[in-house]
This record gives C-alpha cells, sequence and structure tokens, in this order.
C-alpha cells in the first residue's frame, strides 16, 4: 500500500484560492471531525501548539521544536472514515517553515501506521486538499489514527509552521440508508426522509 | 390540614406555586381534607371525590385548582391521574378549554378520550365525566350563589343578582384561568391568554378590566399574570373611555404586578386591546367583532409595557367603561378568553358604545341616557352599562356590584359574541343554534335592555361605589367566565323584554353619572352599598332573566367549544386529514385566531406538508406577532423547506420579541442546523433546553443534532428527555429509533419506531422507518 500510494504522490504546489473546506462542510457532504478525536504533536514552541492549530484561525500556526520528521498525531475513538485533509500552509508568510514534503499515515497505533500518501509542496499560498483513498481507490479510509509526517521543508528549515489543519469525514444524511441508495435532491422528497 | 394540603399540592406544582398559594387563601379545611385523600387514591372512582372537593374546598376557584392538580400530575409523569384531574375541572366548569387541551395532550393513547368534555348538553360518554351534561346545570347554579362570594375580594355589595354575582365568578374563573395559563406555560393553553386578549370584547375587557382592579387587590399575585395582559388591553380600552383619570388608580395597583408580565404580555394585551380598543371605540357602528387580526394588527406595533399603557390609557379614555374596565375588562376579556381559548374576536369584540357611555367617570348623567338612545347593538349596551355606571369609573374597577349593569352587559356582550361571529353587530348567531332567538332579539333588545340596565344601573350606582361599574365591567368580564357571561349576553335580551317594564322605575333612579364619578381612585374591594329597594326589586327580576340569558349564552359558547375542541380532538390524535378538515369547518372569525392557525399549521406540518404549514404560520404571525405558542414548529417547517433566508428572518425576529423563550432558541438553532453547523446548533438548542426546561420539541431538536454530529449516546440522552416531558411526542420517538438504527440495534429501534407509529399513525416516514 505504501509504495503503490507514495507513487501517488502530487505535486499540489498552488492550492486553488477556491479550495476551501467550509464550503464542503456546508454542502452538508462532509463533517469535520476533528473534535473527535486526541490531538499530539512530536514537539511544539510554547505558545505555538495544538490549540493555535485547531483554532479557524489562519494566523496562529503550530511551530514544531525538535528533530524532522515533525508529526501531527490524530486518534479517535472510534473507527471513522476519513475522507479529507485539509493543510493550510503559506510560503508567503512561512518561507522556510513551509513544509515540502507531507507524509499521511493511517492505522490503529502508533506502531501501526502505514503511509497513505505523500505529498510534495511548492510554495503553498493556501488550503491544500489531501484526500484519502482505500486499497480499492474508493474515497475514506476507516481508521483509528491518522499521523500528518511533515518530513521537509523549504528551504531545508529545520522547523515547520503548520496553520491550520482540518479533517473531514463523509456524512451519512439518510439513517436508513438502503432504501435510499441516493440521496434525494428534491426538496419534497427530501423533506419526507426524515422527522424533525 | 390546610397547610398540609397546601404543601402537598406545592410540591406537585412547583411551577405554579405562586398560584396554588394564592388559591390557598380561600381553602376550607375540610375541603382540603378531602382533596387530599383524593390525590391520595387515584383511581377513577375519584374523579367525583376530586370534584366535589375541590368545588367545596375551592368554590369558584375548584375547576382552577382541578386543572393544575391535573398540570402537576402530568409533571411527575401520572398521566391517568392528570386525565382525571383534568376531567374533573372541566366538569366543574366546561368552559375551561386550556384544561381540555391539557387533556388531549396527555391522554394516554390507547383509549380515546371522549369527545364530549367540552360539550355541555351532549354528553357522551365520558367515562367517568358523566357530570358535562349537568355542568352547565349546575355550574352557574354554582356561581350563583352568593355564598361563594364571600371568598372573593371583589364582591359587589349591591344586591347582587346571582347572575352578577356569577358574572364576577366567571370573571374570577377567567381571571384564574388567565392566571394559570399565564404564569403557567401550559404549553397547550398559551393561547388562551392569548386568545383572549385577541378576543378581548371590549365589553368583556372592560368588565374584567374592571374586575380586575377589584380584585386587583386581593389577588394580586394571581392577577399579576393577568393583570398585565389585561393592563395592556385595558389601555386601548382606556383610550376610549373617557374618565380615565379614575381608572388610573386602579390601573396602578395592577401596574406593578403588571410590569414583570409585561413583556410577553404587553405584546399580546396592546394587540388584545388594540382589538378592543379599536373594537370599542366608540362605535355605535354595531360591527365590533375584531377578528383577531384587527386585535393584532393594530397593536402589533405597540409593545409597550403594560403599565406604561394603563395609565396613559386610562386618562384618556372617554369611555367609562373604558376606563374602569381598562384593566378590568381586559381581564374579563382575557379571563373568557382563556376559559374559551379559541373564542375568537368575534366573541371578544363587543364594540362599546363609547361615546354615549363616554361620560365615563365624568360623564354626568346624560351618558346614561345617551347610552339608553344609542343602544343600537349590545356593545352599546355594555358601554351603556359601563356608563350607567359611569359614576363607577373607578367604581367598576373595584367592584363588581353592580348587578344590572353587569348582567345585562355580559348578555349583551354574549348575545353579541356568538352572533358577532360573522363580524357583524347583527345579532345573528353564528355558532351557537340556541341562540338564534334570543340573539335576534338581541339587537333591539340590547338597546332597551342596555337602557333598562344603564338605568338600573344607574339606580345602583346610587352611591359612587364602584360596584355599580364593576358589575357592568364585570358582566363583560364575567362573559368571560364562560358560558356564564355568554349567558348573560343572552339575558340582556329575554332581560330586555322582561326589563322594558322596569325601565320606567329606574329611569327615575338615574343617578347622574357625575355624582358618582368622583371615581375614586381607590378601586376599592369593599361592595357598594346596597342600592335603593326599587332597584333591587327590579334586580331580582333582572337576576333571573340575567340567570336564563347566561344559560343560553353559555350553551351558545359550549356549542362552540365543541367545535373547537373535536377539531383538537382530531389533531391531538393525530388524526390530520380529519383536523384539517374540521379546522376548516370553524366559522372563519374563530379559525384565524392564533390558536386556530397554528392549530391547522401544526396538522398540516404533521402530515408533512410543510408548504401550507409554513403558509399558515406566517399568517399567524402576522396576525400575531408576539404569540410565539408553536412557532418552533414553523421554524423546523421552513428548516424542511430549506428556505434560509426566511428562517434567518424568522428567527431574527424571534430575537427581537422575546429571548427568554425556547421557541427563538429552537429558530436559531434550526438556522444553523440548516447551514450544517451542527455544533453552533447544538450549543443554541442546549440554550432552548436551559431556558425552558419543559419545552420538549427543544430536546427533540437537541437530538436531532447530535445525531448529525454522531454523538449517538448524547442524542439518546436528549430523546430521552423530550419522551420524559411529552410521552406523546413522536418526533422523539423517532429520533430514538433512528439513533439506535445508527449504532446498528435494530430491534430496539424498531420497538422505538412502533412506539412513534402508535402516537401518529399515520406518518409516512415512519412507515417507511419500520419498513427497513
Amino acid at each position: 500500500m505504501s509504495l503503490n500510494q507514495s507513487a501517488r504522490s502530487t505535486v499540489a504546489g498552488t492550492a486553488a484560492e477556491e479550495l476551501d473546506p467550509s464550503k464542503e462542510e456546508r454542502a452538508g457532504r462532509v463533517r469535520e471531525v476533528g473534535s473527535q478525536a486526541v490531538w499530539s504533536l512530536s514537539s511544539c514552541k510554547p505558545g505555538l501548539g495544538v490549540q493555535q492549530l485547531r483554532d479557524n484561525c489562519l494566523e496562529s500556526y503550530w511551530q514544531s521544536d525538535g528533530p524532522q520528521p515533525h508529526l501531527v498525531n490524530i486518534q479517535f475513538r472510534r473507527k471513522t472514515t476519513i475522507q479529507d485533509v485539509w493543510i493550510y500552509a503559506n510560503y508567503k508568510a512561512d518561507e522556510s517553515y513551509t513544509p515540502s514534503r507531507i507524509s499521511v499515515r493511517c492505522g490503529s497505533h502508533f506502531n501501526d501506521l502505514l503511509e497513505v500518501e505523500v505529498v510534495e509542496l511548492k510554495e503553498p499560498t493556501g488550503w491544500l486538499l489531501i484526500t484519502l483513498k482505500d486499497l480499492k481507490d474508493r474515497p475514506g479510509i476507516n481508521t483509528y489514527m491518522v499521523q500528518i509526517a511533515v518530513l521537509s521543508n523549504h528551504q531545508n528549515g529545520r522547523d515547520t509552521h503548520i496553520r491550520q489543519i482540518k479533517i473531514h469525514s463523509p456524512v451519512r444524511d439518510a439513517p436508513i440508508a438502503v432504501y435510499a441508495p441516493c440521496a434525494f435532491t428534491s426538496l419534497a422528497l427530501r423533506s419526507n426522509q426524515t422527522i424533525r | 390540614m390546610h397547610a398540609v394540603t397546601a404543601h402537598c399540592l406545592n410540591r406537585l406544582a412547583e411551577a405554579e406555586s405562586v398560584l396554588v398559594g394564592g388559591l390557598h387563601t380561600a381553602e376550607h379545611t375540610s375541603a382540603s381534607v378531602a382533596l387530599q385523600l383524593a390525590t391520595a387514591t387515584p383511581t377513577h372512582a375519584t374523579l367525583a371525590l376530586l370534584q366535589d372537593a375541590a368545588v367545596a374546598g375551592y368554590g369558584v376557584h375548584s375547576s382552577f385548582v382541578l386543572r393544575l392538580l391535573g398540570e402537576a400530575y402530568r409533571r411527575t409523569q401520572r398521566p391517568l391521574m392528570a386525565c382525571v384531574a383534568y376531567r374533573a375541572a372541566l366538569a366543574v366548569n366546561p368552559f375551561l378549554f386550556t384544561a381540555y387541551v391539557s387533556l388531549m395532550d396527555t391522554w394516554p393513547g390507547d383509549k380515546p378520550p371522549p369527545p364530549s368534555t367540552s360539550t355541555t348538553s351532549t354528553t357522551n360518554n365520558n367515562n367517568n365525566n358523566n357530570n358535562i351534561n349537568n355542568n352547565l346545570d349546575t355550574d352557574p347554579n354554582n356561581i350563583f350563589t352568593l355564598d361563594k362570594h364571600v371568598d372573593l375580594s371583589y364582591c359587589h355589595g349591591t344586591t347582587l343578582c346571582s347572575v352578577i354575582n356569577s358574572n364576577n365568578d366567571a370573571f374570577l374563573f377567567q381571571h384564574y384561568n388567565n392566571n394559570s395559563n399565564s404564569d403557567i406555560n401550559m404549553s397547550s393553553n398559551t393561547n388562551n391568554p392569548n386568545n383572549s386578549s385577541k378576543n378581548i370584547n371590549n365589553n368583556g375587557n372592560n368588565n374584567i378590566a374592571v374586575a380586575m382592579t377589584t380584585t386587583a387587590t386581593p389577588l394580586a399575585p394571581p392577577l399579576a399574570p393577568l393583570a398585565t395582559p389585561l393592563a395592556t388591553l385595558a389601555p386601548p380600552l382606556a383610550t376610549q373611555a373617557p374618565p380615565l383619570a379614575t381608572l388610573a388608580p386602579p390601573l396602578a395597583t395592577l401596574a406593578p404586578p403588571l410590569a414583570p408580565l409585561a413583556t410577553p404580555l404587553a405584546p399580546l394585551a396592546t394587540s388584545g386591546n388594540r382589538g378592543g380598543g379599536g373594537g370599542h371605540l366608540v362605535t355605535p357602528a354595531v360591527n365590533v367583532t375584531l377578528s383577531c387580526s384587527q386585535l393584532c394588527t393594530p397593536v402589533g406595533g405597540t409593545v409597550t409595557p403594560a403599565p406604561l399603557l394603563l395609565p396613559p390609557h386610562l386618562r384618556q379614555a372617554p369611555r367609562k367603561r373604558a376606563v374602569g374596565g381598562g384593566p378590568p375588562p381586559p381581564l374579563g376579556g382575557r379571563c373568557k378568553q382563556s376559559m374559551l381559548t379559541h373564542l375568537t374576536p368575534s366573541f371578544g369584540v363587543i364594540p362599546l358604545n363609547p361615546p354615549s357611555v363616554g361620560g365615563g367617570g365624568g360623564g354626568a348623567g346624560s351618558p346614561h341616557s345617551s347610552p339608553a338612545s344609542s343602544h343600537p347593538h349590545p356593545s352599546v349596551r355594555r358601554s351603556s352599562r359601563l356608563f350607567g355606571s359611569a359614576s363607577s369609573v373607578k367604581e367598576n374597577n373595584k367592584a363588581r356590584g353592580i348587578v344590572p349593569p353587569t348582567t345585562g352587559r355580559r348578555c349583551k356582550p354574549r348575545a353579541l359574541r356568538p352572533s358577532s361571529t360573522p363580524s357583524t353587530s347583527t345579532p345573528s348567531t353564528s355558532t351557537t343554534p340556541s341562540m338564534p332567538s334570543s340573539s335576534s332579539s338581541m339587537p333591539s333588545s340590547s338597546t332597551s335592555t342596555a337602557s333598562s340596565l344603564i338605568e338600573l344601573n344607574n339606580a345602583r350606582n346610587t352611591n359612587p361605589s364602584t360596584a355599580s361599574i364593576d358589575e357592568n365591567i364585570m358582566p363583560g368580564g364575567g362573559g368571560g367566565g364562560g358560558g356564564g357571561v355568554g349567558g348573560n349576553i343572552l339575558m340582556p335580551s329575554t332581560g330586555v323584554n322582561t326589563n322594558t317594564t322596569k325601565p320606567t322605575p329606574t329611569p327615575a333612579l338615574i343617578i347622574p353619572p357625575p355624582a358618582a364619578a368622583d371615581s375614586k381612585p381607590t378601586p376599592q374591594q369593599t361592595p357598594p352599598p346596597p342600592p335603593p329597594p326599587l332597584v333591587v326589586i327590579s334586580q331580582e327580576e333582572l337576576n333571573r332573566q340575567a340567570l336564563g340569558l347566561q344559560k343560553q349564552a353559555a350553551e351558545g359558547l359550549m356549542s362552540l367549544l365543541r367545535l373547537i375542541g373535536e377539531a383538537y380532538r382530531r389533531l391531538s390524535r393525530y388524526d390530520l386529514a380529519s383536523s384539517i378538515a374540521a379546522f376548516e369547518a370553524l366559522p372563519p372569525h374563530h379559525l384565524m385566531t392564533h390558536f386556530g392557525l397554528t392549530c391547522l399549521a401544526k396538522a398540516h406540518f404533521h402530515s408533512n406538508d410543510f408548504q401550507t404549514s409554513a403558509s399558515y404560520f406566517r399568517e399567524a404571525m402576522a396576525s400575531c406577532p408576539y404569540l410565539l405558542q408553536e412557532l418552533d414548529y414553523y421554524s423546523t417547517a421552513l428548516w424542511h423547506l430549506q428556505q434560509e433566508a426566511q428562517l434567518s428572518a424568522l428567527a431574527q425576529q424571534l430575537l427581537a420579541v422575546d429571548k427568554g423563550r425556547a421557541v427563538t432558541w429552537c429558530a436559531l438553532g434550526n438556522c444553523f442546523s440548516l447551514q450544517k453547523e451542527h455544533e453552533a446548533a447544538i450549543k443554541f438548542f442546549s440554550r432552548a433546553v436551559q431556558v425552558e426546561p419543559t419545552c420538549c420539541y427543544a430536546y427533540t431538536l437537541l437530538g436531532h443534532e447530535h445525531v448529525a454530529t454522531e454523538e449517538l449516546d448524547k442524542a439518546l440522552g436528549a430523546y430521552r428527555g423530550a419522551v420524559r416531558l411529552d410521552a406523546r411526542h413522536y418526533n422523539a420517538w423517532y429520533g430514538m429509533g433512528v439513533a439506535l438504527y445508527r449504532q446498528d440495534l435494530l430491534a430496539p429501534s424498531d420497538v422505538h419506531f412502533r412506539r412513534a407509529l402508535a402516537v401518529h399513525p399515520t406518518s409516512r416516514v415512519l412507515l417507511c422507518h419500520i419498513a427497513v
């Protein structure tokens, strides 16, 4: 899995301006599940830690303070289907702190991680989307733990800045997915889908 | 004993402690003991015992006490006892529609409740409650006993026809009903005060206002909730009544209690008042039936704090009635409303003849004469009565003593009301077939009655005692009391016939109102001195007639209640198609009330017809922008329709009106949920729950949001909270089924879906879910 998927490493140089995780959330197809997980970092500078990574503010950032690779560990209470990983990085602001190679690993615990995606960045200036696919290329990986590893930075910087990370999970709208194999799109049918 | 009972009741009815405490003042120890026994043995056999105990102990308050008891039982998870108590309350006072509504909401659903709880003459079998037939008989009789009034602070001092007393009682009933309604947030019954405010008959308002003032002092705490609406209503009425100044003091007394309640009530009251005020205003024109919309629209804008409203209005009302009645009438009207709940404005809106009566406090005798002459319509009569007691603008407030005026007034308004449904002052009886004759004769008789009554009143007003005015007002207020008032209306017409002979003597007794006009600012509760013997005689006759009329009017009201009750019953059984048909069969002025519209909207909502439901809710909101009763369903309907702009507009509007209601926070939560921001929505729904822990729909919506965020355990907890509050809330059962399904616990999920289906058998969505 790791070899095949590392071969799929994408070059996401310029994160398009139109990429925005909240738009996806508002569309209702995905949900941000970071709040259901326990976040931990390999290292951080005081005052620039997990809080700043998760505070929905693009001005505050996490700064690592140790040897490479820098790790962000996200552990869920139960197996969660992770579809998207969004990372906000800004070369103009962070320069040598901007990550250039990011690896996403999934598994059940620290010693059971498999690399799922490797992404190369070229001077990113916004949101970066990493879509996780399982072995059969279906979107979303069902896992307990996700680890985001920063393998190297621009200009060979030692530490890294990451401004925001979001995790998206697909939403199951209809409680009964069986009799609604396709989500109703018309208003009339959708209003009859559930009792509220 | 007394204390023990009080404690018992207080424990049960923690939320209604104020009212219960107020009621306790009228208890008798023996009755309390009996009540305790009754509460200890909750079986159906105790229905009669409960009833007797309550009646013996609380007398006029018994129906309210029983209803409170029912509410207490409902909250403490004893639905059967609650049903028993509600039925007893209805047996005692068949106009207690709020009790009926609660009964409908609480009925466990295994056996359909008898539909005739609100019928008087035709009791179809209520399992144990077969007193409905007798209710109308016994109620007025009970009411007509003088000794019941011993406890009432507002006794009329005069000979007090029993009618008048009953009016007072009715008023009291209403009063309490309003009180309970206002201070207890009965979900289903909140419409009553609203309705009552809407339907405030000018007469009713006046009467009630008067009654209110009189009773204000002794019943200050319970009055407070009622007072506010009345107070708000009173101002508009007051505007019409010229001698407002006299009323100012009474209103002032009401103002403090009103102040705390000003906010929620003020809008209502103002709306109600407006309607009433508008109606009354001087309109010799008969067409007084103010539709709810009329009532609400003019007022809608004016959300002035009740206390503030009162004083200015008081000063202005050229109509005495308005003045005295200012506070009382609104109360009366409201009281009546609460009792009748759904009585549409047609009932409530009996135009007072303000101009003629205008003398209000200061009106001199002339008002008396003018009313007599200008009573083409019942309203005129009312006003004349008021003015008759003109001297008693203040008096009105105080004592409901004046029997003839009140009775006459009540009769007239009542007669008017049923007939006024077609929104014309024509005496045509709308919904009350029993009243056609009376109503037809009403207009003519009404005027004559009015005049005669006024004369009587005037005669009675020999002294500036407030009683006279009060009585005048009381009739209106009493009318609220339910049938009694209705009867009053009828009575005037009949009374008029008989009274025509009497007017001759009475004119002699007409005391120029100016004399009485020295309107004592103090709302005396003391009964006015007995009227001169000449007046007494006529009063007796009048009483008899009044009694007869009262009964007729009561019958008319009963039939209306029957209609509405049947429609509501179908709704609560979720028999939606027939309930929609039943509601639409109601006469339009009844349907256009806030209650009617929201019921219809809910019926459509539960049948998943959200467009129609939303349009009905919109109408309801347009007619009464401050009645927030069922608007959480409106917000959900908009959520289903995905109308974000409208939903957010609704939320803004609700926020502006009242931040302390769960409905507001539910609407906000729905807004955010529509935007898929479930975390924020959870916050808002939690706030809704915090603000109003008894709003079960807020719990259900909270549960839905938790399901959306996959927090299924929290969702189940929220749904359980909803079900704890209201076991017939099928939404919550459905939600639990969904949450369990998501956890792949199929069997329990199925159980919950079936339970939801048991409550709401025609839900297509539920059936689909069970199929899966």
